[in-house]
């Protein structure tokens, strides 16, 4: 695919998606929105234009000749699979009817045949779009303050926070996502022939269409779960195949864990979703964070204004707060007040001491 | 009761409240040639971002979207008076009356009304079994995205991002057709 046309796709879905958002959203969607908006001419139109098609779309088969419960019909197993139902779904050996042959007529039931045809389906309309990822392993890196989002050939999509390195190999039959630095955002799509799965460090991810949030740290993977399910494991230290590791924890949407460096996976109860996929919106969001995490966190996004702890003691300040990540001076003036604390200003070097 | 809105803001917003529903018609006939014959239509994007960009405090905007769309049909129509300065003098009767004449988005030649729909029936083709289904439930039959959750046994947060990727490619279904027909500017290097 011409990169243009997937910055078109991945900006159609983002102005979609504000579209949607917006109807129930609240003070920060919309400040998020408008913020959105006035990146770029292009999301104004691109916005424009989808507020058109939605009205257009009121338009859609006027002369009611789609099907709709033949349509749900046919898609049952795929539903039952998304709801978590069923999750040792094995790939089905591929079919041999046509992509028109498999079209549902009005009425029909194929409950049985109907995952298998969908497989077909989806493989027949990727398989063009495959090839440049079959060719070999890919790698994409964000430097100190960077966000990239990347369209991946199977119309997943991923986005890599700031400091992020992950390497793509997808082949006919997987869907293999490393992320060996960072933080990234995946919006996984459905193919129940060819799981996907992200490997870090620590922890195993595998999953068959959803959207889920993966941050490597040094003390482990966090895993959080945005919608869809996903099975997560630790990293087994030698063993190749991961389904032999009997420490498979299947989280649900709103659910996060954290895969500790030696293996334990601990549920994060308290689990802010929000907070944790704010790094979109180059948001930092603190609540009761310790003073060495919050400085980790900001310079991940400053490559010009690096904040340094000298001589203050871990754990012995914590913070809550909402910053713009690309503002470390508003840190450093809150800092600044604290009466054991000194903020001092280099050049490109803000340092923080004890008083 | 004090407005939270501050005065600037607010009025911009009444003014182009006011724009919206004057030019509304307008605005959807000119996106509708954007998008379907970009070639045929002036860009006036850059023009819309400008004004959108010059009200301080947009953020204090109850309704974005609104306002956006306001400024945009205000835009639309001084353009199309700039082109067809010779053939229409402006005069606010004839505003009034303009604005009256279309009331929904669909564009009121019969054969550009059928090559839309086609356009449509090609797009909805082109996606996933589930996409289809649930935009189909939620557009052509009006149910919330909680009946369709009900119906269909997905979660409302599903039912939701199906919406939206759907609405994304019927979208771009719509622009492909235009860029087909020689669009310059849509065609990448």
């Amino acid at each position: 695919m011409k990169l243009q046309q997937q910055i078109d796709r991945l900006t159609a879905r983002r102005a979609s998606e504000w579209h949607q958002r917006l109807e129930g959203g609240g003070e920060q969607d919309r400040k998020a929105f408008v913020a959105w908006l006035k990146q770029s001419p292009l999301h104004v139109r691109e916005y424009l234009e989808t507020m058109y098609t939605d009205r257009v779309l009121a338009h859609l088969d006027p002369t009611r000749e789609e099907d709709v419960a033949a349509l749900l019909t046919w898609a049952a197993p795929v539903v039952a699979l998304e709801a978590g139902a069923s999750r040792d779904v094995r790939p089905h050996e591929p079919m041999t009817n046509s992509a028109t042959d498999a079209r549902p007529a009005a009425g029909s039931r194929r409950r049985t045949m109907g995952l298998a045809v969908a497989a077909t389906l989806l493989c027949a309309v990727a398989a063009p779009l495959l090839y440049q990822q079959l060719a070999g392993p890919q790698r994409f890196t964000t430097g100190i303050g960077e966000q990239r989002t990347l369209e991946l050939s199977d119309a997943s999509v991923v986005t890599l926070n700031a400091d992020t390195r992950i390497v793509i190999r997808f082949a006919r039959d997987s869907r293999h996502v490393e992320l060996l630095r960072g933080e990234a955002l995946f919006e996984v799509a459905r193919d129940a022939a060819r799981p996907f799965r992200v490997h870090t460090p620590t922890a195993v991810i595998r999953v068959v269409g959803t959207r889920f949030n993966v941050y490597e740290r040094p003390e482990g993977a966090h895993v959080s779960v945005l919608e869809g399910r996903v099975q997560v494991m630790a990293q087994p230290p030698s063993i190749q195949d991961e389904s032999d590791t009997p420490l498979a924890e299947n989280l649900g949407a709103g659910e996060q864990v954290q895969v500790e460096a030696d293996g334990t996976l601990r549920h994060d109860p308290g689990a802010d979703l929000a907070r944790t996929i704010a790094w979109r919106e180059r948001r930092l969001i603190f609540s009761d964070t310790p003073l060495e995490e919050v400085v980790r966190e900001f310079n991940r996004y400053n490559r010009t204004t690096r904040l340094v702890i000298e001589g203050v003691p871990p754990g012995s300040h914590h913070y809550n707060g909402i910053f713009e990540a690309s503002d470390p001076q508003s840190l450093a003036a809150l800092l600044a007040r604290e009466p054991d604390l000194t903020v001092a200003h280099d050049e490109g070097v803000i340092r923080i001491r004890p008083r | 009761m004090p407005d939270p809105l501050p005065k600037t803001a607010n009025s911009a917003v009444r003014l182009a409240t006011l724009a919206f529903r004057k030019y509304a018609p307008e605005l959807h006939r000119y996106i509708e040639r954007r998008v379907r014959r970009p070639a045929s239509a002036p860009d006036l994007t850059q023009d819309i971002f400008e004004r959108f960009l010059q009200v301080n405090d947009v953020e204090a905007v109850r309704n974005p979207q609104a306002y956006l769309y306001g400024i945009a049909s205000h835009v639309v129509r001084e353009a199309l008076f700039r082109e067809d300065r010779s053939l229409v003098s402006y005069d606010s009767e004839a505003v009034d009356t303009l604005g009256k004449t279309v009331e929904h988005a669909l564009p009121d030649d019969l054969a550009e009304r059928l090559a839309l729909q086609e356009d449509l029936a090609r797009g909805l083709a082109e996606l996933s079994v589930m996409q289809r289904a649930v935009l189909l439930l939620v557009k052509r039959d009006g149910y919330s995205y909680e009946e369709v959750a009900h119906r269909t046994g997905l979660s409302v947060n599903t039912v939701n991002s199906y919406v939206f990727e759907a609405r994304a490619k019927m979208k771009l279904a719509l622009k492909r057709r235009g860029g087909n027909h020689g669009g310059m500017e849509e065609s990448s290097p």
